[in-house]
Protein backbone atom coordinates (compact mmCIF):
# COMPACT_ATOMS: atom_id res chain seq x y z
CA UNK A 1 0.00 0.00 0.00
CA UNK A 2 2.93 2.33 -0.13
CA UNK A 3 6.44 2.17 -1.28
CA UNK A 4 9.25 0.42 1.11
CA UNK A 5 10.63 4.00 1.69
CA UNK A 6 7.89 5.63 2.91
CA UNK A 7 6.91 1.96 5.14
CA UNK A 8 10.81 2.89 6.91
CA UNK A 9 9.37 7.03 7.53
CA UNK A 10 5.87 6.32 8.57
CA UNK A 11 7.48 3.31 11.01
CA UNK A 12 10.24 5.83 12.15
CA UNK A 13 7.20 8.25 13.29
CA UNK A 14 5.48 5.74 14.52
CA UNK A 15 8.56 4.36 16.84
CA UNK A 16 9.81 7.48 18.16
CA UNK A 17 6.73 8.88 19.86
CA UNK A 18 6.00 4.89 21.57
CA UNK A 19 9.90 5.33 23.01
CA UNK A 20 8.81 8.51 24.43
CA UNK A 21 5.33 7.52 25.84
CA UNK A 22 7.02 4.43 27.82
CA UNK A 23 10.51 6.11 28.24
CA UNK A 24 11.78 2.75 26.59
CA UNK A 25 15.31 3.50 24.05
CA UNK A 26 14.45 4.10 20.59
CA UNK A 27 15.82 0.55 19.39
CA UNK A 28 12.60 -1.39 18.20
CA UNK A 29 13.27 -4.07 20.64
CA UNK A 30 13.34 -1.82 23.53
CA UNK A 31 10.07 -0.57 22.48
CA UNK A 32 6.80 -1.85 24.39
CA UNK A 33 3.80 -2.30 22.46
CA UNK A 34 1.32 0.30 22.77
CA UNK A 35 -1.88 -2.13 23.64
CA UNK A 36 -5.07 -1.46 21.67
CA UNK A 37 -8.11 -3.52 22.76
CA UNK A 38 -10.95 -3.79 20.83
CA UNK A 39 -14.81 -4.98 22.33
CA UNK A 40 -16.92 -6.40 19.52
CA UNK A 41 -16.81 -7.87 16.37
CA UNK A 42 -18.99 -6.62 14.03
CA UNK A 43 -18.63 -3.84 11.31
CA UNK A 44 -17.29 -1.38 13.71
CA UNK A 45 -14.85 -3.51 15.87
CA UNK A 46 -13.50 -5.80 13.63
CA UNK A 47 -12.86 -2.81 11.27
CA UNK A 48 -11.06 -0.85 13.95
CA UNK A 49 -9.50 -3.78 15.25
CA UNK A 50 -7.88 -4.06 10.98
CA UNK A 51 -6.98 -0.96 10.63
CA UNK A 52 -5.34 -0.24 13.93
CA UNK A 53 -3.14 -3.29 13.02
CA UNK A 54 -2.58 -2.91 9.23
CA UNK A 55 -1.37 1.54 10.28
CA UNK A 56 -0.19 0.70 13.36
CA UNK A 57 2.59 -2.23 12.70
CA UNK A 58 4.79 -3.16 15.04
CA UNK A 59 4.50 -0.72 17.29
CA UNK A 60 0.64 -1.93 18.62
CA UNK A 61 -0.72 -4.89 19.62
CA UNK A 62 -4.64 -5.12 18.98
CA UNK A 63 -6.96 -7.36 20.94
CA UNK A 64 -9.90 -7.77 19.43
CA UNK A 65 -12.86 -9.35 22.20
CA UNK A 66 -15.73 -10.88 20.29
CA UNK A 67 -18.88 -12.89 21.80
CA UNK A 68 -19.44 -15.24 18.91
CA UNK A 69 -17.59 -17.71 17.08
CA UNK A 70 -17.66 -15.81 13.99
CA UNK A 71 -19.64 -13.41 12.50
CA UNK A 72 -23.15 -12.75 10.87
CA UNK A 73 -24.27 -9.93 9.29
CA UNK A 74 -27.98 -8.01 9.95
CA UNK A 75 -27.10 -6.35 6.42
CA UNK A 76 -28.91 -8.99 4.08
CA UNK A 77 -30.74 -11.03 6.71
CA UNK A 78 -33.63 -9.83 5.98
CA UNK A 79 -33.37 -12.01 2.43
CA UNK A 80 -32.75 -15.12 5.25
CA UNK A 81 -36.39 -14.14 6.46
CA UNK A 82 -37.17 -14.30 3.01
CA UNK A 83 -35.94 -17.43 2.06
CA UNK A 84 -33.77 -16.51 -0.49
CA UNK A 85 -30.34 -16.38 1.29
CA UNK A 86 -29.37 -19.06 4.15
CA UNK A 87 -27.79 -18.09 7.52
CA UNK A 88 -23.88 -19.52 6.27
CA UNK A 89 -24.35 -17.02 3.16
CA UNK A 90 -24.10 -14.43 6.05
CA UNK A 91 -21.56 -15.92 8.33
CA UNK A 92 -17.58 -15.31 8.35
CA UNK A 93 -15.11 -16.59 10.17
CA UNK A 94 -12.70 -14.24 12.33
CA UNK A 95 -9.63 -16.66 11.19
CA UNK A 96 -8.51 -14.03 8.63
CA UNK A 97 -8.48 -11.39 10.78
CA UNK A 98 -5.79 -12.99 13.13
CA UNK A 99 -3.22 -13.44 10.27
CA UNK A 100 -3.56 -9.46 9.90
CA UNK A 101 -2.25 -9.31 12.79
CA UNK A 102 -5.38 -9.43 15.39
CA UNK A 103 -5.35 -11.13 17.96
CA UNK A 104 -9.08 -12.38 18.31
CA UNK A 105 -10.30 -13.93 21.98
CA UNK A 106 -13.86 -15.20 21.64
CA UNK A 107 -15.40 -13.94 25.66
CA UNK A 108 -17.53 -11.38 26.70
CA UNK A 109 -16.17 -8.22 28.09
CA UNK A 110 -18.04 -8.26 31.14
CA UNK A 111 -16.32 -5.02 32.62
CA UNK A 112 -13.91 -2.34 32.20
CA UNK A 113 -11.93 -1.13 34.98
CA UNK A 114 -11.61 2.93 33.96
CA UNK A 115 -9.00 3.48 36.26
CA UNK A 116 -6.61 0.65 36.13
CA UNK A 117 -7.20 0.72 32.15
CA UNK A 118 -8.42 -3.10 32.41
CA UNK A 119 -10.63 -4.90 30.61
CA UNK A 120 -12.35 -8.00 32.39
CA UNK A 121 -13.15 -10.88 30.42
CA UNK A 122 -16.42 -13.10 31.74
CA UNK A 123 -14.15 -16.53 31.54
CA UNK A 124 -11.64 -14.75 33.73
CA UNK A 125 -8.77 -12.64 33.15
CA UNK A 126 -7.89 -8.82 32.09
CA UNK A 127 -6.64 -7.48 29.16
CA UNK A 128 -4.83 -4.14 29.95
CA UNK A 129 -5.01 -1.32 27.49
CA UNK A 130 -3.49 2.48 26.62
CA UNK A 131 -6.36 2.86 24.38
CA UNK A 132 -9.81 1.24 24.71
CA UNK A 133 -12.31 0.61 21.69
CA UNK A 134 -15.62 -0.47 22.11
CA UNK A 135 -18.04 -1.11 19.56
CA UNK A 136 -20.85 -3.15 21.58
CA UNK A 137 -23.43 -2.61 18.96
CA UNK A 138 -26.94 -2.85 21.23
CA UNK A 139 -28.81 -4.36 23.84
CA UNK A 140 -32.18 -4.56 24.78
CA UNK A 141 -34.49 -2.60 26.90
CA UNK A 142 -36.73 -6.07 27.29
CA UNK A 143 -38.28 -4.11 30.56
CA UNK A 144 -39.98 -0.85 28.66
CA UNK A 145 -42.55 -2.85 27.32
CA UNK A 146 -44.96 -4.81 29.76
CA UNK A 147 -45.02 -8.70 29.56
CA UNK A 148 -42.03 -8.86 26.81
CA UNK A 149 -38.93 -9.47 29.95
CA UNK A 150 -40.40 -12.74 30.48
CA UNK A 151 -38.36 -16.30 28.82
CA UNK A 152 -41.39 -17.05 27.49
CA UNK A 153 -42.34 -13.93 25.77
CA UNK A 154 -38.77 -13.41 24.74
CA UNK A 155 -38.47 -16.71 22.90
CA UNK A 156 -42.26 -16.30 21.56
CA UNK A 157 -41.31 -12.55 19.89
CA UNK A 158 -37.68 -12.62 18.05
CA UNK A 159 -36.50 -9.35 17.48
CA UNK A 160 -33.80 -10.81 14.80
CA UNK A 161 -32.55 -7.51 15.32
CA UNK A 162 -29.17 -9.36 15.74
CA UNK A 163 -28.68 -11.49 13.26
CA UNK A 164 -27.99 -15.58 13.70
CA UNK A 165 -30.53 -17.61 16.06
CA UNK A 166 -32.51 -15.15 16.58
CA UNK A 167 -32.91 -14.67 12.65
CA UNK A 168 -33.44 -18.50 12.29
CA UNK A 169 -36.34 -18.50 14.89
CA UNK A 170 -38.04 -16.04 13.13
CA UNK A 171 -37.56 -17.51 9.81
CA UNK A 172 -38.86 -20.76 11.53
CA UNK A 173 -41.97 -19.11 12.60
CA UNK A 174 -42.84 -17.78 8.92
CA UNK A 175 -42.63 -21.43 7.73
CA UNK A 176 -44.96 -22.69 10.37
CA UNK A 177 -47.44 -20.29 10.21
CA UNK A 178 -50.62 -20.87 8.55
CA UNK A 179 -51.36 -19.44 4.75
CA UNK A 180 -53.87 -16.80 5.71
CA UNK A 181 -52.11 -15.70 8.69
CA UNK A 182 -50.63 -11.93 9.88
CA UNK A 183 -46.92 -11.34 10.53
CA UNK A 184 -46.79 -8.18 12.38
CA UNK A 185 -43.36 -6.11 13.08
CA UNK A 186 -42.68 -3.73 15.68
CA UNK A 187 -40.85 -0.52 15.50
CA UNK A 188 -39.54 1.27 18.43
CA UNK A 189 -39.06 5.09 18.15
CA UNK A 190 -36.08 6.46 16.34
CA UNK A 191 -33.25 6.98 16.96
CA UNK A 192 -33.01 2.53 16.39
CA UNK A 193 -30.28 0.33 14.76
CA UNK A 194 -30.87 0.14 11.09
CA UNK A 195 -33.49 2.83 9.88
CA UNK A 196 -34.77 0.92 6.44
CA UNK A 197 -34.17 -2.23 8.09
CA UNK A 198 -37.98 -2.80 9.07
CA UNK A 199 -39.31 -1.64 5.72
CA UNK A 200 -37.05 -4.05 3.60
CA UNK A 201 -37.87 -6.84 6.33
CA UNK A 202 -41.79 -6.24 5.43
CA UNK A 203 -41.00 -6.86 1.88
CA UNK A 204 -39.16 -9.87 2.18
CA UNK A 205 -41.83 -11.51 4.58
CA UNK A 206 -44.63 -10.42 2.23
CA UNK A 207 -42.33 -11.88 -0.65
CA UNK A 208 -42.21 -14.82 0.87
CA UNK A 209 -46.19 -14.82 1.31
CA UNK A 210 -46.74 -13.97 -2.37
CA UNK A 211 -45.05 -17.30 -3.14
CA UNK A 212 -45.77 -19.64 -0.27
CA UNK A 213 -48.68 -18.26 1.73
CA UNK A 214 -50.52 -15.81 -0.57
CA UNK A 215 -53.61 -15.40 1.20
CA UNK A 216 -51.63 -13.77 4.37
CA UNK A 217 -50.78 -10.78 5.80
CA UNK A 218 -47.56 -8.23 6.63
CA UNK A 219 -48.84 -5.64 9.24
CA UNK A 220 -46.15 -2.79 10.20
CA UNK A 221 -46.68 -1.07 13.47
CA UNK A 222 -44.22 1.92 13.59
CA UNK A 223 -43.47 3.44 16.57
CA UNK A 224 -42.77 6.91 14.88
CA UNK A 225 -44.82 8.73 12.71
CA UNK A 226 -44.20 7.68 9.50
CA UNK A 227 -41.44 5.77 7.58
CA UNK A 228 -38.18 6.45 8.48
CA UNK A 229 -36.12 5.77 5.51
CA UNK A 230 -36.39 5.67 1.96
CA UNK A 231 -39.82 6.45 2.26
CA UNK A 232 -41.04 6.71 -1.30
CA UNK A 233 -39.72 3.95 -2.30
CA UNK A 234 -41.10 1.23 0.47
CA UNK A 235 -44.62 2.70 0.24
CA UNK A 236 -44.15 2.20 -3.53
CA UNK A 237 -43.50 -1.13 -3.01
CA UNK A 238 -46.01 -1.77 -0.48
CA UNK A 239 -49.49 -0.74 -3.08
CA UNK A 240 -47.65 -1.77 -6.43
CA UNK A 241 -45.49 -4.93 -5.43
CA UNK A 242 -46.75 -5.94 -2.42
CA UNK A 243 -50.36 -4.33 -2.87
CA UNK A 244 -53.33 -6.23 -0.70
CA UNK A 245 -50.63 -8.07 1.13
CA UNK A 246 -48.72 -5.09 3.18
CA UNK A 247 -50.48 -2.61 5.50
CA UNK A 248 -48.37 0.19 7.37
CA UNK A 249 -49.50 1.88 10.45
CA UNK A 250 -48.07 4.88 12.09
CA UNK A 251 -48.37 6.22 15.40
CA UNK A 252 -47.90 2.78 17.02
CA UNK A 253 -45.95 3.28 20.12
CA UNK A 254 -45.66 -0.46 22.22
CA UNK A 255 -46.21 -0.54 25.58
CA UNK A 256 -47.28 -4.35 26.52
CA UNK A 257 -47.43 -7.26 24.98
CA UNK A 258 -49.33 -10.75 25.78
CA UNK A 259 -47.61 -13.81 24.97
CA UNK A 260 -51.06 -15.88 25.79
CA UNK A 261 -53.08 -14.06 23.32
CA UNK A 262 -50.23 -13.07 21.03
CA UNK A 263 -51.58 -9.49 20.96
CA UNK A 264 -49.56 -6.39 21.25
CA UNK A 265 -50.91 -3.23 22.93
CA UNK A 266 -50.03 0.37 22.01
CA UNK A 267 -50.34 4.42 23.80
CA UNK A 268 -53.05 4.95 21.24
CA UNK A 269 -53.26 2.44 18.50
CA UNK A 270 -55.63 -0.52 18.76
CA UNK A 271 -54.55 -3.85 20.21
CA UNK A 272 -52.99 -6.17 17.53
CA UNK A 273 -53.56 -9.51 17.35
CA UNK A 274 -50.66 -11.42 14.99
CA UNK A 275 -49.79 -15.27 14.33
CA UNK A 276 -46.40 -14.01 14.45
CA UNK A 277 -44.48 -10.87 15.70
CA UNK A 278 -41.65 -9.77 15.54
CA UNK A 279 -41.13 -7.13 18.37
CA UNK A 280 -37.93 -5.00 18.00
CA UNK A 281 -37.64 -3.63 21.51
CA UNK A 282 -36.44 -0.03 22.22
CA UNK A 283 -32.62 -0.35 22.83
CA UNK A 284 -29.65 1.57 23.25
CA UNK A 285 -25.59 0.98 23.47
CA UNK A 286 -24.27 -2.32 24.45
CA UNK A 287 -23.98 -3.29 28.02
CA UNK A 288 -20.21 -2.68 28.63
CA UNK A 289 -20.68 0.97 27.53
CA UNK A 290 -22.51 1.33 30.86
CA UNK A 291 -20.06 -0.62 32.79
CA UNK A 292 -17.10 1.46 31.10
CA UNK A 293 -19.38 4.27 31.93
CA UNK A 294 -19.36 6.22 28.65
CA UNK A 295 -23.61 6.09 28.44
CA UNK A 296 -24.29 9.83 28.41
CA UNK A 297 -27.91 10.39 26.38
CA UNK A 298 -31.06 9.32 27.75
CA UNK A 299 -29.40 6.59 29.51
CA UNK A 300 -29.62 4.98 26.11
CA UNK A 301 -26.58 6.07 23.49
CA UNK A 302 -22.60 7.99 23.62
CA UNK A 303 -21.52 10.63 23.00
CA UNK A 304 -17.91 10.92 21.47
CA UNK A 305 -15.41 13.68 20.15
CA UNK A 306 -16.14 13.03 16.34
CA UNK A 307 -12.84 13.72 15.52
CA UNK A 308 -11.50 10.85 17.25
CA UNK A 309 -14.58 8.79 18.20
CA UNK A 310 -12.98 9.33 21.98
CA UNK A 311 -16.04 9.12 24.39
CA UNK A 312 -16.73 12.48 25.63
CA UNK A 313 -17.05 11.42 29.30
CA UNK A 314 -13.78 8.47 29.59
CA UNK A 315 -10.47 9.70 28.42
CA UNK A 316 -8.94 6.49 26.42
CA UNK A 317 -12.13 4.98 25.39
CA UNK A 318 -13.28 5.33 21.71
CA UNK A 319 -16.82 4.34 20.98
CA UNK A 320 -18.37 3.35 17.54
CA UNK A 321 -20.92 2.59 15.50
CA UNK A 322 -24.78 1.99 16.53
CA UNK A 323 -23.52 2.95 20.17
CA UNK A 324 -23.18 6.17 19.48
CA UNK A 325 -25.01 9.33 19.99
CA UNK A 326 -25.63 10.33 15.88
CA UNK A 327 -24.65 13.30 14.42
CA UNK A 328 -27.26 14.88 12.20
CA UNK A 329 -28.93 12.40 9.63
CA UNK A 330 -26.28 10.35 10.35
CA UNK A 331 -27.77 7.06 10.25
CA UNK A 332 -27.28 3.74 12.72
CA UNK A 333 -25.69 1.44 10.16
CA UNK A 334 -22.89 -1.21 9.08
CA UNK A 335 -21.59 0.56 6.37
CA UNK A 336 -21.53 3.73 8.80
CA UNK A 337 -19.49 1.45 11.41
CA UNK A 338 -16.96 0.74 9.00
CA UNK A 339 -16.70 4.00 8.48
CA UNK A 340 -16.45 4.93 11.93
CA UNK A 341 -13.79 2.55 12.72
CA UNK A 342 -11.27 3.60 10.20
CA UNK A 343 -11.29 7.04 11.67
CA UNK A 344 -11.00 5.60 15.59
CA UNK A 345 -8.19 3.24 14.09
CA UNK A 346 -6.38 7.04 13.05
CA UNK A 347 -7.03 8.93 15.60
CA UNK A 348 -5.63 5.73 18.02
CA UNK A 349 -2.44 5.70 16.55
CA UNK A 350 -2.01 9.28 16.47
CA UNK A 351 -2.81 9.90 19.71
CA UNK A 352 -0.52 6.56 20.86
CA UNK A 353 1.91 8.71 18.79
CA UNK A 354 1.34 11.85 20.85
CA UNK A 355 -0.02 13.43 17.55
CA UNK A 356 -3.22 15.53 16.33
CA UNK A 357 -5.98 13.65 15.06
CA UNK A 358 -6.96 13.80 11.10
CA UNK A 359 -8.64 17.23 11.54
CA UNK A 360 -11.02 16.84 8.55
CA UNK A 361 -12.25 13.44 8.50
CA UNK A 362 -14.94 12.54 6.20
CA UNK A 363 -17.32 9.61 6.08
CA UNK A 364 -19.94 7.69 3.45
CA UNK A 365 -22.96 5.81 4.10
CA UNK A 366 -24.54 3.60 1.82
CA UNK A 367 -27.13 1.33 2.04
CA UNK A 368 -29.13 -0.79 -0.35
CA UNK A 369 -32.33 -2.28 0.96
CA UNK A 370 -34.35 -5.56 -1.34
CA UNK A 371 -37.37 -4.73 -2.11
CA UNK A 372 -37.53 -7.83 -3.87
CA UNK A 373 -35.32 -11.03 -4.20
CA UNK A 374 -33.70 -9.23 -6.42
CA UNK A 375 -34.32 -5.28 -6.92
CA UNK A 376 -33.03 -3.27 -4.62
CA UNK A 377 -32.68 0.51 -3.65
CA UNK A 378 -30.58 2.61 -2.00
CA UNK A 379 -29.57 5.78 0.20
CA UNK A 380 -26.69 7.13 0.09
CA UNK A 381 -24.62 10.46 2.46
CA UNK A 382 -21.60 11.86 2.57
CA UNK A 383 -21.06 13.36 6.23
CA UNK A 384 -17.99 16.00 5.90
CA UNK A 385 -16.45 16.76 9.20
CA UNK A 386 -17.46 20.62 10.70
CA UNK A 387 -14.95 22.28 12.70
CA UNK A 388 -17.23 25.07 13.80
CA UNK A 389 -20.05 23.17 15.21
CA UNK A 390 -17.62 19.98 15.88
CA UNK A 391 -20.02 17.39 14.31
CA UNK A 392 -20.76 15.93 11.06
CA UNK A 393 -22.96 17.71 8.41
CA UNK A 394 -24.28 16.01 5.31
CA UNK A 395 -22.90 18.10 1.95
CA UNK A 396 -25.91 19.91 0.82
CA UNK A 397 -26.39 18.61 -2.67
CA UNK A 398 -24.73 15.59 -2.10
CA UNK A 399 -26.44 11.74 -1.07
CA UNK A 400 -29.82 10.73 -2.26
CA UNK A 401 -32.17 7.32 -3.13
CA UNK A 402 -32.32 5.03 -6.17
CA UNK A 403 -35.05 6.62 -8.39
CA UNK A 404 -36.75 2.63 -8.31
CA UNK A 405 -36.27 -0.42 -7.25
CA UNK A 406 -33.68 -2.44 -10.11
CA UNK A 407 -31.83 -5.04 -10.12
CA UNK A 408 -28.53 -3.58 -10.80
CA UNK A 409 -28.26 -2.22 -7.38
CA UNK A 410 -29.66 -5.73 -6.30
CA UNK A 411 -26.04 -6.84 -7.34
CA UNK A 412 -24.39 -4.30 -6.04
CA UNK A 413 -26.02 -4.77 -2.44
CA UNK A 414 -24.44 -8.56 -2.69
CA UNK A 415 -21.16 -7.02 -3.87
CA UNK A 416 -21.17 -4.58 -1.54
CA UNK A 417 -21.39 -6.94 1.54
CA UNK A 418 -18.55 -9.49 -0.11
CA UNK A 419 -16.51 -6.03 -0.40
CA UNK A 420 -17.08 -4.72 3.25
CA UNK A 421 -16.94 -8.25 4.75
CA UNK A 422 -13.18 -8.53 3.24
CA UNK A 423 -12.52 -4.70 4.26
CA UNK A 424 -13.27 -5.80 7.94
CA UNK A 425 -12.43 -8.91 8.27
CA UNK A 426 -9.31 -9.45 5.62
CA UNK B 1 2.19 16.79 -12.01
CA UNK B 2 0.93 19.10 -9.36
CA UNK B 3 0.82 18.23 -5.62
CA UNK B 4 -2.63 17.89 -3.68
CA UNK B 5 -3.62 21.25 -2.94
CA UNK B 6 -4.02 21.36 0.86
CA UNK B 7 -1.32 18.88 1.72
CA UNK B 8 0.88 21.94 0.89
CA UNK B 9 0.13 24.07 3.78
CA UNK B 10 -0.60 21.38 6.25
CA UNK B 11 3.08 19.54 5.23
CA UNK B 12 4.59 23.18 5.60
CA UNK B 13 2.92 24.02 9.29
CA UNK B 14 3.48 20.57 10.44
CA UNK B 15 7.11 20.53 9.28
CA UNK B 16 7.74 23.77 11.26
CA UNK B 17 6.20 22.11 14.16
CA UNK B 18 7.91 18.82 14.01
CA UNK B 19 10.26 18.26 11.55
CA UNK B 20 10.14 16.85 7.87
CA UNK B 21 9.73 13.09 8.78
CA UNK B 22 6.15 13.90 10.24
CA UNK B 23 5.13 16.08 7.93
CA UNK B 24 5.45 13.32 5.00
CA UNK B 25 3.60 10.96 7.42
CA UNK B 26 1.05 13.39 8.60
CA UNK B 27 0.32 14.14 4.72
CA UNK B 28 0.02 10.79 3.87
CA UNK B 29 -2.17 9.78 6.71
CA UNK B 30 -4.94 12.37 5.54
CA UNK B 31 -4.76 10.89 2.56
CA UNK B 32 -4.72 6.92 3.63
CA UNK B 33 -7.76 8.24 5.82
CA UNK B 34 -10.32 9.72 2.99
CA UNK B 35 -9.12 6.98 0.69
CA UNK B 36 -10.01 4.48 3.47
CA UNK B 37 -13.85 5.33 2.79
CA UNK B 38 -13.52 4.01 -0.11
CA UNK B 39 -12.25 0.65 0.53
CA UNK B 40 -15.34 -0.31 2.25
CA UNK B 41 -16.56 -0.53 -0.94
CA UNK B 42 -14.09 -0.52 -3.78
CA UNK B 43 -11.42 -3.67 -2.42
CA UNK B 44 -8.40 -4.66 -4.44
CA UNK B 45 -10.05 -7.93 -5.67
CA UNK B 46 -12.63 -5.45 -7.64
CA UNK B 47 -15.44 -7.46 -9.48
CA UNK B 48 -18.95 -5.86 -9.43
CA UNK B 49 -17.62 -2.61 -7.64
CA UNK B 50 -14.90 -1.90 -9.87
CA UNK B 51 -11.27 -1.40 -7.83
CA UNK B 52 -9.73 2.08 -7.35
CA UNK B 53 -5.94 0.65 -6.86
CA UNK B 54 -3.37 1.21 -9.41
CA UNK B 55 -5.31 3.53 -11.45
CA UNK B 56 -3.53 6.29 -12.42
CA UNK B 57 -4.22 9.82 -10.23
CA UNK B 58 -5.11 11.52 -13.20
CA UNK B 59 -7.46 9.27 -14.73
CA UNK B 60 -9.00 8.29 -11.56
CA UNK B 61 -9.29 11.90 -10.79
CA UNK B 62 -11.02 12.67 -14.15
CA UNK B 63 -13.78 10.05 -13.58
CA UNK B 64 -14.35 11.18 -9.57
CA UNK B 65 -15.46 14.57 -11.32
CA UNK B 66 -17.19 13.70 -14.10
CA UNK B 67 -19.35 11.52 -11.65
CA UNK B 68 -19.32 14.56 -9.36
CA UNK B 69 -20.58 16.79 -12.09
CA UNK B 70 -23.31 14.68 -14.19
CA UNK B 71 -21.06 13.64 -17.17
CA UNK B 72 -20.81 10.36 -16.30
CA UNK B 73 -23.98 8.52 -15.30
CA UNK B 74 -24.26 5.60 -12.78
CA UNK B 75 -25.67 5.11 -8.98
CA UNK B 76 -24.46 5.66 -5.88
CA UNK B 77 -21.25 7.32 -7.07
CA UNK B 78 -22.85 10.42 -8.34
CA UNK B 79 -24.23 11.32 -5.19
CA UNK B 80 -21.48 10.48 -3.21
CA UNK B 81 -18.71 12.22 -5.48
CA UNK B 82 -21.24 15.85 -4.99
CA UNK B 83 -19.76 15.35 -1.30
CA UNK B 84 -16.00 15.52 -1.98
CA UNK B 85 -13.81 18.75 -2.34
CA UNK B 86 -11.56 19.14 -5.31
CA UNK B 87 -8.58 18.50 -2.53
CA UNK B 88 -10.32 15.14 -1.12
CA UNK B 89 -10.76 13.91 -4.65
CA UNK B 90 -6.92 14.63 -5.55
CA UNK B 91 -5.66 13.15 -2.27
CA UNK B 92 -7.65 10.23 -3.00
CA UNK B 93 -6.97 9.78 -6.56
CA UNK B 94 -2.93 10.28 -6.03
CA UNK B 95 -3.66 7.64 -2.64
CA UNK B 96 -4.62 5.01 -5.17
CA UNK B 97 -2.24 5.52 -7.98
CA UNK B 98 0.37 4.02 -5.42
CA UNK B 99 -1.43 1.48 -3.58
CA UNK B 100 -0.84 -1.62 -3.58
CA UNK B 101 -3.53 -4.56 -2.66
CA UNK B 102 -2.83 -5.67 0.92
Amino acid sequence: MMNRTRRRIVAAVGLAPFAALTGCAMRRTNVARANVVVVGGGYGGATAARYVALWGGDAVSVTLVERDAAFVSCPLSNLVLGGTKSLADITRSYEPLTRHGVRVVHDTAAAVDVERRRVRLARGGDLPYDRLILSPGIDFFFDRVKGLASEEARALFPHAWQAGPQTAALRRQLEAMRDGGVFAISIPRSPYRCPPGPYERACQVAWYFQRAKPRSKVLILDGNEEVQSKKALFTKAWSEDYKGIVEYRPDCVLTEVDAKARTARFEIADDVKADVLNIIPPHGAGAIARSAGVITVNNQWCEVDFLTFESKKVPRIHVLGDAIQVAPLMPKSGHMANQHGKVAAAAVLAALAGQPPNPEPVLNNTCYSYITDRDAVHVASVHQYDAKQQTYLTVPGSGGLSAAKNAREGDYGLAWAQSIWADMLG
Amino acid sequence: MRLPRMLLPVGAAVCVACGAPFAAANGDARARDWAAGCLGCHQPAGGTIPRLHGQSRDELAAKFRALRDGRQPGTVMPQLAKGYTDAQIDAIAAWFATAQAR
